[in-house]
């Protein structure tokens, strides 16, 4: 053990003296001097090597952390940037058709071990929160200039692994599947409790629980405030199999009977007021598979991963249209990352008219709306690490078919991704 | 009264007796556990050495996890395991992430993988180049003529996808690359060998240590396997093996790496089919 010791010191003295590629070579031709003259054995040369090897990358990052500025250390910047060309074709009405850009941009700074910052901003407008999106020429100027907004700001505390508690305008904790209650760029304001406890490698338990405020009121008789409490499992079974299910309950302050928001569209109305309550309850499914054609030719090459995903919602309180679902299955990679790397996702919806609010959903599927049914199918494919080109297609129609704005659908929209 | 106190003195002393029940032993009372966790591969020398070093030890508990390296280095960076199994370095992106979180990530090599490529006695051929290897498990190449051998169907045979020398041999002969549809999946190292003596025609691949004189094992790019040749890097289907750990290690964390690289503990290594340092 001395003698390795000893070894160990001289070897990263030389290593600190060397550099590069002459690190390598000399070093091997020491320990290969020593195993010869029978100071060390072959192993024990193998150990050294490794572990100096090893150690002088780890004094390589250890430096070059240590070289930013303390702020720098402690903040993370993260970004991404999408150009689309959207499609839009709706029977008795005239083709639309424009680009569009989008950009986020991002930074968390660790204020100490268990206390953290979020702030991000996007292109997009202060009155939708459901698009970030800017799209090509729509003033009257050509060329004009793109508003930039606060897309997300809080503050987080994490006292242990598996409890943080956030406050502010955050990305949506709630875990879904699908976008059928929530439009992905939809940011909500106010607190949230997570529990993510592994009890073991393979057997998880989640729980989400938030208060979201929804309407400000300074008299304080409008207020509007949504509690969500959602528990859930999560289980990877030999690394072949993952499942995760989750039940979401939401419960709505102050809704039925009072005034609708402006950007209601097909939530039924008693006058100008919510005719409903939107207290509903919301399970959620995943079930992902590795290698699911193990053995057959070509699909196995081809198709690495496979899932089946769905959500459901229920609104006991009005009579009709009171449910809906959004289910789906995707096969190709589990995550594009890279060139050649592909993943297609076909998708089934259809959701009563006030099983949910329509202020909340997808709004690249019918508009947002709810009453509707559609088929949405995705197909990514990577063209290089954190680059993608998607093609996302939509097929939609209402429910029940009364005036233009509810006529069939169909949206196609090409999207060249770049993350950083 | 004085009764009462002497009462209470001797309760208080036979509680706090329970309550540092381990006072005889070498550790202290936040010592006696530690978390090891990550690669498939390293799991069955973890599990065997833990259970050894807690029966040297009973007043320790060492509770072994697999999940994979980056589950085991993820649990490192997060603090949440004391020791993290690994199949491969770990890299730059998690050294960043590491550093960032405070982690002092110290790699102990406790052991090398070497994978031997083994045919049926009957086969001419004694030696494949590591493309050879990658174009019959991939598909390319289906019968032993075309490499020199025998106008004889190539059989295929693999370790299933949940082993870890099924992982090392994707990683280190197949560059990634998928095994072909048609392979013989089989469960053990052992049963590979046994395959491969009832089968004529028959390619696979076991851990160093499952070598037996009913197979004939190949050479690859000129290198014969052996355990020198794997030490010294010359064998091309090698690679260490690791436990990290965070910083400088104490207690039994470090009473634990010690009797991994005692020789005792290389020996479980070598039991377990991998090559021991010693």
């Amino acid at each position: 053990m001395k003698k390795l010791l000893a070894v160990l010191v001289v070897v990263g003295f030389a290593a600190l003296c060397l550099t590069g590629s002459s690190y390598a070579g000399e070093i091997d031709l020491l320990l290969q001097k020593l195993v010869d003259k029978g100071v060390l054995t072959a192993g024990e040369a193998q150990q050294v090597k490794t572990e100096t090897k090893e150690g002088i990358r780890k004094e390589i990052a250890q430096a070059k952390y240590e070289l930013l500025p303390e702020w720098m250390q402690r903040v993370k910047m993260k970004g991404d940037f999408r150009l689309r060309y959207a499609y839009t074709k709706q029977k008795g009405a005239s083709d639309d058709s424009k680009g569009q850009i989008r950009m986020r941009l991002g930074l968390d700074t660790k204020i100490n071990d268990q206390m953290k910052v979020g702030v991000g901003i996007a292109t997009g407008s202060t009155t939708n929160p459901r698009s970030t999106n800017a799209t090509f020429a729509d003033s009257n100027y050509p060329a004009s200039f793109k508003s930039i907004i606060l897309d997300y700001a809080y503050g987080s505390y994490s006292p242990t692994t598996w409890l943080t508690l956030t406050g502010g305008k955050f990305k949506n904790p709630i875990w879904q599947p699908t976008d059928l209650l929530w439009d992905g760029d939809l940011n909500p304001e106010g607190v949230n409790v997570q529990l993510d406890y592994r009890l073991n490698p393979y057997l998880g338990l989640f729980l989400n629980g938030e208060i979201f405020a929804l309407t400000y009121d300074s008299s304080g008789d409008a207020n509007r405030t949504m509690f969500v409490i959602q528990p859930g499992v999560k289980y990877n079974w030999h690394d072949k199999v993952d499942f995760k299910a989750a039940v979401a309950s939401y419960f709505f302050t102050n809704l039925k009977g009072t005034a609708t928001y402006a950007l209601r569209t097909t939530n039924s109305v008693d006058g100008n007021n919510y005719k409903y309550n939107y207290n509903s309850v919301n399970p959620s499914v995943e079930i992902g598979i590795k290698d699911p054609f193990a053995g057959v030719p070509i699909l196995a090459k081809y198709v690495p991963y496979a899932g089946i995903f769905g959500d459901f919602i229920y609104n006991p309180d009005p009579e009709t249209g009171k449910s809906g679902f959004d289910a789906g299955f995707k096969f190709g990679q589990e995550k594009v990352g890279d060139w050649g790397q592909w993943q297609a996702k076909i998708l089934f919806a259809k959701l009563g008219r006030d099983a949910w609010l329509d202020i909340f959903p997808d709004s690249d599927r019918y508009g947002g709306k709810t009453n509707m049914k559609s088929v949405e199918g995705i197909l990514e494919y990577g063209l290089s690490k954190n680059s993608s080109l998607v093609l996302d297609y939509y097929w939609a129609e209402s429910l029940t078919r009364t005036g233009q704005s509810f006529m069939p659908q169909q949206v196609l929209q090409v999207d060249w991704n770049l993350k950083w | 009264m004085k009764n009462s106190i002497k009462t209470l003195l001797v309760l208080s002393l036979l509680f706090g007796s329970v309550l540092t029940g381990y006072a005889g032993g070498p550790y202290g009372e936040d010592e006696r556990k530690i978390i090891i966790e990550g690669s498939t591969t390293v799991l069955p020398i973890a599990q065997v050495a833990a259970e050894t070093f807690m029966r040297q030890n009973p007043d320790t508990d060492i509770v072994v996890r697999g999940g994979g390296s980056g589950v085991g280095i993820a649990s490192l960076i997060d603090k949440t395991c004391d020791i993290a199994n690994s199949s491969r370095a770990i890299k730059d992106s998690e050294l960043d992430k590491a550093v960032t979180n405070g982690v002092d990530p110290r790699a102990h090599v406790i052991a090398m993988d070497g994978i031997v490529l083994i045919v049926n006695p009957a086969n001419p051929l004694s030696a494949l180049s590591k493309k050879q290897i990658k174009d019959i498990y991939t598909g390319n190449i289906s019968n032993w003529k075309e490499l020199g051998g025998n106008d004889e169907k190539v059989v295929v045979v693999s370790r299933d996808s949940s082993s870890g020398t099924f992982e090392a041999f994707g990683t280190l002969v197949l560059g990634g690359a998928k095994v072909r549809p048609d392979a013989l999946l089989q469960a053990s190292n052992q049963a590979v060998a046994s395959v491969i003596t009832h089968t004529q025609g028959a390619i696979g691949y076991v851990g160093l240590g499952y070598i037996n004189s009913e197979v004939k094992v190949l050479q690859v790019d000129g290198v014969i396997p052996s355990k020198e040749t794997v030490l010294t890097d010359k064998y091309p289907v090698s690679r260490p093996l690791y436990m990290y750990t965070n910083g400088i290690i104490t207690g039994i964390t470090r009473d634990f790496i010690d009797f991994i690289m005692s020789k005792e503990g290389q020996k479980i290594v070598d039991e377990q089919g991998y090559v021991g340092l010693k």
